[in-house]
């Protein structure tokens, strides 16, 4: 058991393992793994998992940036080029370029070619649109993955699938795994933060980053742009951190008192949690500052410190993994382009996103790898799901725009082991269908724990009489990903 | 260390259940278990004829049973398979050994089996019940002592706690601590049962199970109106319903016969499903996913059965297939909700009070429909005198005019019935002046009648006209006079006949007559004054019209000297010969159809009954008000016979993908469990099934609920997996106390919840101190023999409620009603799709219990996701206790609990000569002692000696400081109760 640093949870854990035993702690948490481990069935999985780490190989990638872009890209307009839309513009398109299941799209609706030019770029040629400038630069450090596919058609569900393994509310996300299994690297931050850019949260909201079945210990903690950077972190107004100190002296004084009377190891862990409460106080509102940065910095991602911004996020996200956070998820609203009207189209919200997109995810990359990052920091962008071929034309509508589609889209993957400079997978001629190398969400799931060092199949957490994994009962690990 | 579950029977081999049975479901059933479809080598170990018949097990010959060998194989012949992580250990090949050495003897799974009755053993001086003997028993056994009882402090906060979910207040400690006389606990106890504050904590846990939340969830997540189920949860606990009739409402209380509004109300617990209505969903799809989570529910809520497995195939460990999950499923499949976005089916569901008022308006209703009769001896006397009042047709004069003319052009001829008729051409605005000659001494009122063509009543084909102003002169009047009043037989919207009166004669203030064009009409002007008529006799009416095309066509006027205050007009009077009719006839003669006819002509006009008509009107308003305050309750309600679905097997669960061959299946329960009894003659019913949960025979339901309860009282549930009483699932730790609690609950206590807590906590080994022995940290760390009271870390909800409570702030007074958003922090965001951001609610809903917050499935209140309180989209049996750094934040920082603090300040200083002693007892029931009062008073004088205090710290977000409180004590108290909201007896139940 490997351990380089430990999480608030299980420097808790130590605490009472220090205190106590580690028996009584799973006692304590009854309705999680308290039941395995007590009828001894089990090896002591989760009390391996409390302690630190449950990893099964040698990890590749030590902490993960998620990259969501909520309402989902359309994947014919940034990187996957198919010339045959254009030629086929405005024609009815085949039968085949629809999906068993459709939210808008009527039948017999028309082909659009892509308004923006590609180019082939960076060592494997691989084709990028106009609207991505900057993404050009850092081509050569990602992986594009063409041949992902999903089985959900709208976006809470699709969102869902992507990060818990399963469509309906109710099961831990991709974070809270690595939370549970593997705990934080800095003991003064959360393992799992979430970041929201776009002024609205992603359709599956909080859900997309709960913990489900597990302790809430492991739930993603949202970071907020408008007041305290983690609600609680902030002293009420009128006292000062030397006051505060004060306070939790006496709390912990007290509460001494009561372990030494009642001789309850939980009142001990509980002050031990007043401790880290208090280092989260400096720690979270520090990391969070990026007006810290230099201003060439700030340039580069295009931040702008006190506004609410991806750029800002992206940002964070890097300082954040630097200071040891396990898992940032980010998402960024406004990625759902049917072309109802200009500020969900093709020729106007698609180029302003990228625009806003574009400059800071590069520079996150560069700057991760710059300062050595990137090799252990597995950097994921993706949507829920692809868009249609057709054009939606939703009630008539004269903008542009892609209905939700399942069958195939594209995401990149870098650092933490992924295969830099790399184009995984094709689609066929329309970019309706998977063509070679399918990659499923389960896929996706098996190979980010995989990089994580973990085998998905056993990684398994028990709840309501079974063992759950993040890949359900699918999912294969994609090796051909792999550096 | 204690090996607390694995009781090796002496001499005996291994017990089958408790030994032998886990280790092959866990190691062994995934590929050799019940599910068919992933059964290896077509070998079985879940049953006794499986494993003999494969060769597995050779009953007596350890050494011949290839079981024995493969597990401790190595290589390829390796059980179970190296890929799968599993190796047994050494003891567990002994164990199994062991059990085949005797014989191999197999038993059901323990939880299958019906509990047996056992008498409880003779309990000692320590015992005051039943239950206090099985656990003592079982402490000798192991060499270990209980604890006596806690400090009465203790005892009261721990009751108040576990029965109302709410600290003691300061009167009800006194009282009891200085109750000296036998049975005050008991006491207690049963005032604390009988308080409606009981319902309203022990609603919280089922509200748990029962996933409640108020929004719809998925990605809109929008709100909906469920709070009616939930106050039926509270009344039902508060009621003590027995626990068979809480499920046969709850599943099935619309198949009931003659349902109660009450009834359906429960409902709403299966209709807290969650609906999608994100655009372009498949209705179908969701509407599948609700009934697999309904029967989901239902099995894990009340029989620990984990049935979700058996949806896309056999269940792995336990005897229930994939067919069966699909039988009950059908019981679920026959309810009209499909996924709709208005959650469609819901009724109407007031609350008791509104009931009542409601019966209060039907009685006010009935009495006002009386007086409106025309039965009725007063009605009929102010028919009478409206009538004798009115202005009848025969007391208007029709004036000739001596001339009409206009200032701006058109021309007009009078005709022999004194009507003019507009001509010549069309001026943009007119002003038309017609000249009468009166033998009146006197006018009261001018009536102007225009008539229509039949599809018209403007000039040339237009249809309608305006009438800007009219006003009246005489010779030696000066100027023209005003009318006070108007009425007319018809008035088009927003040009009402009144602004014909307003001295406004501008285009947009007139009476006019849209689309009323196809009759004739009259509109009646009266003077505040009788207007005297000079001896000439000379009266001028003056009409100005500013529509050019609606100028006046053809029309007449009339005068009447009628001495009537008010002179009236209506439709039915000037356009019904049968009315004016039933006015002449006598009244002794008036038919009741006559009788009838003029009392509605005169409810809509007759200044006699004025009075009477307001207070209808009013009435008809409150009545309507109220309509639409009643509350809304989704409930389940069967498909008419006609549209019952048909229900197939989902093939690997996937509603695409139903199993045609099997072909259609019917509603029934799994064959391993006792079958259920009905009406074989028609298909079985939701109904049914809720009494086949609660019948006699049932081995799960009542130890499942016993189990539960225990759970919340002592922390650990008997059987510490509280959600899973399957193969898989923890054997109980006292397995006969669990079985008497269940057969006593069911048999002697008839199911009463109350009575079930009530045996519970008046028990000694509830009643014991927490103090924990070092030996037993050490012999049984985890407490499972109860050797000590748990300390248990309050709800979400308890900690709010405590906090607010001991401030002085929490709304207690009322029970129920709709949800309502504490405090919240700043910087909330709108979900996607919507723009709705939460909001805080306003006054003392600010300050209601926990349990009444808004749950929104995707805007979890933060505050309580912190402490555990789950989202409620699945059912949740019982609730995380953890202690995490987020927590200790939300306690210190949480504008709630600040609030608190500075309310604990205030009320603490009032009248009191120790506030610090007083905060500390209003929070902890008890005082503190030297050295605890030592620290507190450290940080209090701390902030005192402080240069520049900062007094927001004792004003936001709690609000001003009464003048009477010295703002720098008021500062340093409320330090000094933020610290004492945070120690860890307050967050604990002691």
């Amino acid at each position: 058991m490997t351990q380089s640093a430990s999480s608030p949870v299980s420097s808790v854990d130590q605490a009472i393992v220090g205190a106590m035993t580690r028996r009584h702690f799973l006692g304590r948490t009854t309705c999680s793994f308290g039941a395995a481990a007590l009828a001894g069935l089990l090896n002591d999985q989760a009390a391996s998992a409390l302690a630190g780490s449950l990893t099964h190989h040698a990890p590749t990638a030590k902490r993960i940036i998620y990259l969501h872009m909520a309402g989902s890209p359309p994947h014919h307009d940034l990187f996957d080029y198919k010339p045959l839309l254009n030629q086929r513009h405005g024609e009815v398109a085949p039968q085949d370029c629809y999906a068993d299941r459709s939210a808008f799209v009527k039948p017999n609706a028309t082909v659009l070619g892509s308004p923006y030019a590609f180019e082939q770029v960076g060592g494997n040629g691989a084709w990028v649109s106009e609207l991505l400038p900057h993404f050009k630069s850092i081509v050569d450090d990602v992986c594009i993955v063409r041949s992902m596919h999903t089985d959900q058609f709208n976006h809470a569900p699709a969102q869902l699938l992507l990060h818990t393994g399963h469509m309906l509310q109710g099961r831990p996300s991709m974070g809270s795994w690595l939370s549970w299994g593997l705990g934080s690297e800095n003991e003064d931050l959360p393992a799992f933060l979430v970041l929201v850019s776009g002024g609205k949260k992603p359709s599956a909201g909080t859900a997309a980053w709960s913990s489900g079945f597990m302790p809430t210990v492991h739930g993603g903690v949202q970071c907020r742009s408008k007041g305290d950077p983690v609600l609680g972190v902030g002293d009420p107004a009128g006292m000062d951190r030397a006051l505060r100190r004060k306070t939790i002296d006496a709390i912990n004084a007290i509460n001494q008192l009561q372990a030494d009377e009642f001789g309850d190891p939980e009142t001990l862990s509980r002050i031990e949690q007043y401790e880290l409460a208090f280092r989260m106080q400096t720690s979270v509102p520090e990391v969070m500052d990026i007006s810290q940065e230099p201003a060439s910095v700030l340039e580069a991602y295009g931040a702008d410190p006190g506004t609410s911004s991806l750029a800002n996020n992206c940002l964070l996200a890097r300082r954040l993994s630097e200071a040891g956070v396990r898992f940032v998820q980010l998402f960024d609203w406004g990625w759902d382009v049917h072309g109802t009207n200009p500020s969900d189209d093709l020729m106007n919200q698609l180029p302003m996103k990228c625009q806003q997109m574009d400059r800071p995810v590069a520079a996150l990359i560069k700057d991760l790898k710059q300062r050595g990052l990137l090799e252990d920091t597995l950097v994921i962008w993706s949507g829920e799901f692809g868009r249609t071929v057709m054009n939606e034309k939703r009630n008539g509508s004269t903008h542009l725009g892609r209905d939700h589609y399942p069958s195939c889209f594209t995401i990149w993957m870098a650092g933490g082991g992924i295969k830099a400079g790399t184009v995984h997978g094709s689609t066929d001629d329309w970019g309706a269908h998977v063509h070679e190398h399918p990659v499923s969400v389960h896929d996706l799931q098996a190979t980010v724990l995989h990089t994580m060092g973990f085998d998905h199949e056993h990684l398994r957490y028990r709840s309501q009489g079974r063992d759950f994994r993040l890949t359900d009962v699918h999912g294969h690990v994609q090796h051909a990903l792999l550096a | 260390m204690l090996v607390l579950l694995s009781t090796l029977c002496l001499g005996g081999g291994p017990s089958f259940n408790d030994d032998v049975l886990p280790i092959l479901s866990n190691n062994c059933f995934t590929c050799h278990g019940p599910d068919e479809a992933a059964r290896q080598a077509n070998l079985r170990l879940d049953t006794r004829a499986g494993a003999i018949t494969g060769g597995a097990i050779v009953p007596g010959e350890p050494d011949a049973s290839e079981l024995l060998r493969r597990v401790s194989a190595a290589g390829k012949q390796q059980m179970p398979p190296a890929h799968t992580g599993k190796q047994l250990s050494e003891h567990q090949i002994d164990i199994l050994h062991r059990w085949i050495e005797v014989g191999a003897p197999w038993e059901t799974h323990w939880s299958f089996t019906k509990p047996e009755s056992v008498a409880p053993p003779e309990g000692d001086a320590w015992c005051r019940t039943p239950v206090d003997a099985f656990i003592k028993r079982r402490l000798d056994a192991e060499g270990l002592t209980p604890n006596g009882d806690a400090h009465r402090r203790t005892l009261i906060r721990r009751l108040s706690l576990d029965l109302t979910g709410l600290p003691p207040t300061p009167d009800a400690m006194e009282a009891f601590v200085h109750d000296t006389q036998p049975g005050a606990y008991e006491r207690l106890v049963d005032t604390l049962l009988a308080s409606p504050h009981h319902g309203e904590h022990a609603a919280r846990s089922w509200l748990d199970l029962a996933r409640y939340a108020d929004s719809q969830g998925f990605e809109k997540d929008n709100l909906r109106t469920m709070w009616r189920y939930r106050d039926w949860v509270i009344d039902a606990l508060n009621a003590d319903m027995p626990f068979d009739q809480f499920t046969r409402e709850q599943l099935a209380g619309d198949l009931l016969e003659s349902p109660t509004l009450q009834q359906r109300i429960a409902t709403g617990f299966h209709r807290n499903t969650q609906t999608n209505t994100e655009g372009g969903t498949d209705d179908e799809e969701f509407r599948c996913a609700a009934v697999i989570d309904r029967v989901n529910t239902t099995m894990q809520g009340w029989m620990g059965i984990t049935a979700g497995c058996a949806q896309c195939h056999d269940h792995k460990y336990d005897p229930l297939r994939h067919q069966e999950y699909f039988e009950l499923f059908a019981l679920f499949n026959q309810t009209a909700d499909a996924d709709r976005g208005d959650d469609a089916p819901f009724i109407k569901a007031p609350t008791p009070d509104q009931v009542q008022q409601m019966a209060a308006i039907d009685l006010e209703r009935k009495a006002m429909d009386n007086r409106l009769q025309a039965s009725d001896p007063q009605m009929r006397a102010a028919i009478e005198d409206w009538l004798a009042s009115r202005c009848g047709p025969q007391d208007w004069i029709v004036h000739h005019p001596l001339a009409a003319g206009a200032a701006n052009g058109s021309l007009y001829t009078v005709e022999r019935d004194g009507t003019v008729q507009a001509g010549g051409p069309h001026p943009a605005t007119e002003r038309t002046m017609v000249e009468l000659r009166t033998d009146l001494p006197a006018v009261t009122a001018l009536r102007l009648e225009v008539f229509t063509d039949g599809k018209a009543l403007g000039r040339d084909g237009n249809t309608n006209i305006v009438l800007n102003d009219v006003k009246l002169k005489t010779s030696e009047a000066e100027g023209f006079v005003p009318f006070s009043n108007a009425q007319a037989t018809f008035s088009q919207k927003d040009f009402d006949v009144a602004e014909a009166i307003d001295g406004d004669d501008s285009a947009g203030s007139g009476w006019a007559l849209a689309p009323a064009f196809d009759r004739d009409h009259q509109a009646v002007f009266v003077l505040e004054d009788p207007l005297p008529v000079p001896d000439n006799g000379l009266v001028t009416v003056m009409l100005s019209q500013q529509w050019s095309h609606h100028g006046l066509n053809r029309f007449r006027v009339s005068l009447t000297d009628h001495p009537v205050a008010a002179l009236t007009v209506s439709d039915e009077l000037a356009h019904s010969n049968d009315l004016e009719q039933a006015a002449l006839v006598d009244p002794d003669s008036r038919s009741d159809a006559q009788w009838r006819e003029l009392a509605t002509a005169a409810l809509s006009t007759a200044p006699q009954l004025e009075d009477l008509r307001n207070e209808d009107a009013a009435l008809k308003q409150r009545q309507s008000q109220l309509d639409a305050a009643i509350p809304t309750a989704l409930v389940m309600e069967s498909l008419p016979h006609a549209q019952q679905r048909t229900t197939k097997l989902f093939l690997g669960g996937s509603f695409l993908s139903p199993d045609d061959e099997r072909g259609p299946l019917q509603g029934g329960t799994p064959a391993f469990l006792h079958p259920m009894q009905r009406d074989t003659s028609r298909a079985a019913t939701r109904l049914d099934l809720a009494n086949w949960l609660t019948a006699s025979d049932n081995p799960l339901t009542a130890r499942v609920q016993v189990n539960r309860i225990w759970e919340q009282l002592f922390g650990t549930g008997l059987v510490e997996t509280v959600d899973d009483f399957g193969v898989q699932g923890a054997r109980p730790s006292h397995p006969e106390l669990l079985d008497w609690l269940a057969l006593h609950w069911q048999n002697e206590l008839n199911w009463s919840p109350k009575a079930l807590l009530k045996l519970l906590v008046m028990s000694s080994v509830y009643r014991q101190s927490a103090h924990i022995e070092p030996v037993v940290l050490e012999q049984d760390p985890r407490n499972r023999l109860l050797s000590h009271a748990p300390r248990l870390r309050l709800s979400a909800e308890q900690l709010r409620d405590s906090a607010l409570s001991c401030a002085g702030l929490l709304a207690t007074h009322r029970i129920g009603g709709p949800s309502v958003m504490p405090r919240l922090p700043d910087g909330m965001l709108p979900q996607a799709f919507t723009d709705f951001v939460q909001s805080e609610s306003t006054g003392d809903d600010l300050q209601r219990r926990g349990l009444y917050t808004q749950w929104r499935r995707t805007g979890h209140y933060p505050t309580f996701a912190t402490f555990d309180a789950p989202s409620r989209e699945l059912c949740q049996i019982a609730r995380e206790r953890s202690n995490t750094p987020l927590q200790a934040l939300a306690m210190l920082n949480d504008g709630v609990f600040l609030e608190a603090a500075q309310g604990l300040a205030r009320r603490s200083m009032v009248d009191c000569a120790d506030p610090v002693g007083h905060a500390f007892e209003l929070a902890l029931a008890r005082r503190p002692t030297g050295e605890e009062r030592t620290h507190l008073r450290k940080i209090f004088h701390g902030v005192l000696a402080q240069d520049d205090i900062d007094h927001t710290l004792a004003t936001e977000p709690i609000g001003p400081l009464p003048e009477e409180l010295d703002p720098d004590t008021a500062v340093a108290m409320t330090v000094t109760c933020n610290v004492i909201l945070n120690l860890d007896e307050f967050i604990n139940r002691p």
